[in-house]
């Protein structure tokens, strides 16, 4: 009973309080086994960084360690390329592997059930949309509301769009290499009989890629990420509906778009280059107030 | 002993400016124009190491300020230097000492925290043998550690907002700041991280932008009063509050008398009272009603008056 009255007085409580008395009765009819040493250590474990997190109260002023500016200073002014290519890792974790394994899969799903030269024109016709989607969600800061912490580092916006840049024609070059591999094994008539070049079937794809990508870019620089990829996407679509029809079909025949693939390529890489300059020389790119 | 002489002059000549700039954070002359809209006008203010609020109505400009002094946006004209370091010539070096935090973000949602702290770790040119450790330790400040394994997709808001503050202490900020960072919290929360804010500021310049000034009114250094695109107070909260000493009123009215003035009185705050109406006025001349008598100014009494002194002039 001295049990009890230590009890009800601790929650201050009547000693003679009769529900609280018949609580603690039938409480000490059940009977538990006493907790093992490990096991209160790991209850404890287990409460202490909740507890910790709870604890308000603490007015103890936060220690931050300081950190080495100089070196902060250095990773970020390195040439510019190799500070590019640092925050290229960093980038690269944006790619989710859910976007990796479903894109690839949908570009080698296709090259599997097409063949000969359709398998070509599908990569050709792929790889553009490949490499807009890839753009797109690497660019999801805009998305999301994440850009303006982004923007508050010290990386310039030039050097984050070169890293974004670097993942997504990587990514995409890569997995167009593999399918391009793929129908090469598959299909090597195509490769080796008709005398197409190897390099010939990787600017088939590379070079819309390269261009469907600039355009993106450009046009992202006023109206964003969005609009960039919608616009480019819409060209693509263009030329798939100009493919089709007599006079792209006249146009393809006469041979007038042996040179175009290196024009296009170029017209890309003319595109991408403007985007990073621009982000070079421009720090008001977000206009919003 | 000419050296001695020269090492004297240099002295007294050069770090003047270095004395003056040191732990400071300088705006000089801002303004920002959108098209024809003018956000902000002619800003210019010193800061020193403290915690310093900044507050407004809505549409004031203070996040157009913020978004500059972070380096987000280019003013139209003005400068802006933190420690003698200017944000426009020499933009890493400044960045590489700030924290920030916007109003509005969001967060990657297939990300864990630790994931997405490590990545504004790497951005922020934080070095890869610290980053972890880095990280580890703003979780800890911001009271997420027990979380550190969860995608942020499954994370409230408040939950979010504590990322948010802790990405902006990774790098060990000289500046700190800090859009609306309360907005989201419960009471609790609040209040360790306003007595944080108020801790961290003994080493830093905090600077906060915020609608919530009652509650670090007695921490904060230093309020500024950010209204129709202009600085209309900076100092102290003490003489903020002066400005409208004489100018606050406490009025007890009926029911018919409340709805007769009600449209031409600017009122503070509105208290039932078994029918009748305690009413704070807020008004530079004493108003006409019977029994009105003079109070002391609240801070939200001094914020409603300074915010209605530029409506009526």
């Amino acid at each position: 009973m001295d049990k009890y009255q230590e009890i009800l007085g601790e929650i201050d409580k009547d000693e003679n309080d009769k529900e609280m008395v018949a609580v603690l009765n039938k409480l000490s009819n059940y009977t538990v086994p006493e907790p093992t040493v490990a096991m209160t250590s790991s209850l404890l474990n287990n409460l202490k960084t909740v507890l910790r997190e709870n604890d308000t109260s603490s007015n103890e002023a936060p220690f931050i360690k300081p950190i080495d500016r100089v070196a902060i200073q250095k990773t970020v002014d390195a040439g510019s390329l190799l500070s590019i290519f640092r925050l290229v890792k960093p980038q690269m974790n944006i790619l989710t592997w859910r976007f990796i394994v479903t894109t690839s899969l949908i570009i080698f799903a296709g090259i599997f059930l097409t063949s000969g030269d359709t398998s070509l024109i599908f990569l050709t016709n792929g790889a553009p949309i490949l490499g807009l989607l890839t753009l797109f969600y690497e660019h999801r800061a805009q998305l999301y509301g994440t850009n303006e912490m982004e923007a508050s580092c010290p990386y310039t916006p030039a050097q984050l769009a070169g890293a974004r840049i670097i993942v997504t024609l990587g990514y995409t070059v890569i997995v167009c290499l593999i399918a391009t591999g793929m129908i090469a094994l598959s299909f090597s008539d195509i490769l080796i009989n008709e005398k197409i070049l190897l390099w010939n079937t990787i600017l088939a794809w590379l070079a819309p890629m390269v261009f469907f990508l600039g355009i993106s870019l450009a046009v992202s620089l006023r109206l964003g990420i969005g609009y960039g990829c919608g616009s480019a996407f819409l060209i693509w679509v263009m030329q798939i509906v100009f493919e089709q029809n007599d006079f792209g079909n006249r146009f393809i025949q006469a041979g007038l778009l042996r040179e175009m693939p290196m024009v296009f390529l170029v017209i890309g890489l003319l595109l991408i280059a403007m985007h990073i300059r621009y982000l070079r020389n421009e720090i008001d790119y977000s206009q919003n107030g | 002993m000419q050296c001695i002489y020269v090492t004297c002059v240099m002295k007294l000549i050069t770090p003047k400016m270095d004395r003056r700039e040191k732990n400071m954070l300088v705006l000089d002359s801002i303004t920002k124009r959108f098209k024809k809209n003018t956000a902000l006008n002619m800003i210019s203010l010193s800061l020193p190491k403290g915690l310093h609020l900044l507050t407004g109505p809505n549409g004031a400009g203070k996040t157009t300020l913020l978004r500059i002094i972070a380096g987000i946006i280019a003013p139209t004209t003005g400068q802006v230097s933190l420690n003698g370091i200017s944000l426009f010539s020499d933009s890493v070096r400044f960045k590489a000492r700030i924290g920030y935090l916007p109003q509005k973000f969001g967060v990657y949602p297939e990300m864990t925290a630790q994931k997405f702290l490590r990545y504004f770790a790497d951005l922020k040119g934080i070095p890869a043998s610290v980053a972890a450790q880095k990280v580890e330790e703003v979780m800890d400040i911001a009271k997420i550690t027990s979380f550190h394994n969860k995608t942020l997709r499954d994370w409230t808001k408040g939950m979010r907002q504590k990322v948010g503050i802790a990405q902006g202490l990774l790098n060990d900020p000289e500046l700190l700041l800090m859009d609306e960072p309360l907005s989201g919290l419960d009471p609790q929360e609040r209040y360790y991280f306003c007595n944080l804010f108020s801790q961290l500021s003994s080493e830093r310049i905090v600077l906060l932008s915020t609608h919530i000034i009652e509650e670090l009114a007695a921490l904060a250094d230093s309020i500024m009063l950010l209204d129709k695109n202009k600085l209309q107070f900076k100092g102290p909260i003490p003489r903020m509050m002066d400005t409208a000493r004489g100018g606050v009123w406490l009025a007890t009215l009926s029911e018919g008398e409340w709805n007769n003035k009600k449209t031409e009185l600017i009122v503070s705050s509105l208290r039932d009272n078994n029918g009748l109406y305690e009413v704070r006025i807020i008004s530079a001349v004493r108003p006409e009603i019977t029994g009105v008598c003079s109070v002391e100014p609240t801070l939200e009494d001094t914020y409603i008056y300074l915010v209605s002194k530029d409506d009526s002039e």
